[in-house]
């Protein structure tokens, strides 16, 4: 198969380089919006990674630019009957994304919007914690790190906006920067604070799980980010080998006695996001997903998708309490 | 010119205030974590 990659930034370049070495991928076709760079990950790559030509069709578009370029983009491929993979956090992106279903499905293709690590990863988890419940009533989720310095700043404007989460099983505003709350995420990374924002899994989880009445997100901000808040500050404040990590808890019920599920996993988010998108890859191009545009845990089983991550280097943790 | 003096005064104490409350929080000592990580591997992945 031949994979189209649509922007090379940092977590761009990583879904390459797993790509290259996923069997079945013949070539990986790269462009970018920044000049060079297509040249410059060729000579860390290799052959197998080759500029995208303009009249070039490949079997699947993975959309890695930045966020707000994906919607436009998976509307000019889906016509072309070549399913598609957005790694974009950005809820705006996410739903307008979904919205393309009935294009998907007319076209006999498979979107996938919100396949990075949070969201993403953090879904696969969550449907994997609801399948040992019988009834799912909670979701949270928290999570620390980014992609790239790109992703950073992204994720920093997304946690000063208000967003939205399911209090009660009705809608309600979850404003920026608010509800702190100290959260556990498996070492090195240990106690960070966490704040509300504009997220995307509440979004995603009402899709997979439309009982249950309580969804919420919520990321790290350092306190610098708190002081400052938008206010723009030169350079990036983190770096692509810092780790990040997620802890997803579902709460539910077993045979009518209260459960609750706690995973993590901690990798480096542009690393997991990769691997996430080649595991994906052979089932979007074989055409085993459902047509139409999904968050990628409504329509693959977590398990075999675990045990590929494993398989990568991408491994989930579950929380034992003493 | 002394009430604009003692209102900026005024703000820059607010502020001052308000950007130690913001830094430091009031939750006091956090809660010790109970229990610990175990990676998932076997059974829990069949």
């Amino acid at each position: 198969m031949r994979v189209g990659i649509d922007g090379l930034g940092v977590v761009g370049l990583r879904v390459a380089r797993e790509l290259i070495a996923t069997p079945g991928v013949e070539a990986v076709l790269a462009r970018s919006s920044r000049k060079g760079r297509v040249e410059l990950a060729q000579a860390s790559l290799g052959e197998a990674l080759r500029p995208w030509g303009d009249d070039e069709v490949p079997d699947l578009v993975v959309l890695c630019g930045a966020a707000g370029t994906h919607v436009t983009a998976a509307g000019y491929w889906l016509p072309h009957g070549v399913p598609v993979v957005s790694v974009s956090d950005d809820p705006a992106d996410v739903t307008a994304l979904l919205d393309l279903a009935p294009i998907a499905r007319h076209h006999d293709t498979t979107l996938l919007a919100g396949v990075a690590f949070s969201p993403g990863l953090s879904c696969i988890l969550a449907r994997h914690a609801a399948n040992a419940l019988d009834e799912v009533v909670e979701l949270q989720v928290a999570m620390v790190g980014a992609g790239g310095p790109g992703c950073v700043k992204h994720r920093q404007r997304l946690l000063s906006e208000h967003g939205t989460e399911l209090r009660d099983g009705e809608w309600i505003e979850a404003p920026g920067g608010s509800a702190k709350m100290l959260t556990w995420f498996p070492e090195p990374i240990g106690a960070r604070d966490v704040v509300k924002g504009n997220l995307t899994e509440p979004l995603l989880w009402r899709r997979l799980f439309p009982t249950a009445t309580r969804l919420t997100a919520r990321g790290a901000v350092d306190r610098s980010d708190r002081v400052w808040g938008r206010i723009p500050r030169p350079g990036p404040r983190s770096n692509e080998a810092d780790p990040g990590a997620f802890v997803v808890e579902v709460q539910g019920t077993v045979g009518g006695v209260v459960e609750s599920l706690v995973y993590a996993v901690l990798d480096r988010p542009a690393t997991a996001t990769a691997a996430l998108v080649a595991t994906l890859a052979p089932m979007l191009v074989e055409g085993t997903l459902q047509a139409g545009a999904h968050g990628v845990a409504e329509v693959v089983e977590p398990l075999p998708v675990l045990k590929e991550l494993a398989r990568r280097g991408v491994k989930a943790a579950t929380f034992d309490a003493a | 010119m002394r009430a604009v003096r003692r209102a900026v005064m005024a703000l820059g104490l607010a502020g001052l205030v308000g950007a130690v409350l913001r830094l430091r929080g009031t939750g006091g000592t956090p809660p010790q974590q109970q229990g610990g990580w175990r990676e998932l591997s076997g059974d829990d992945l069949r």
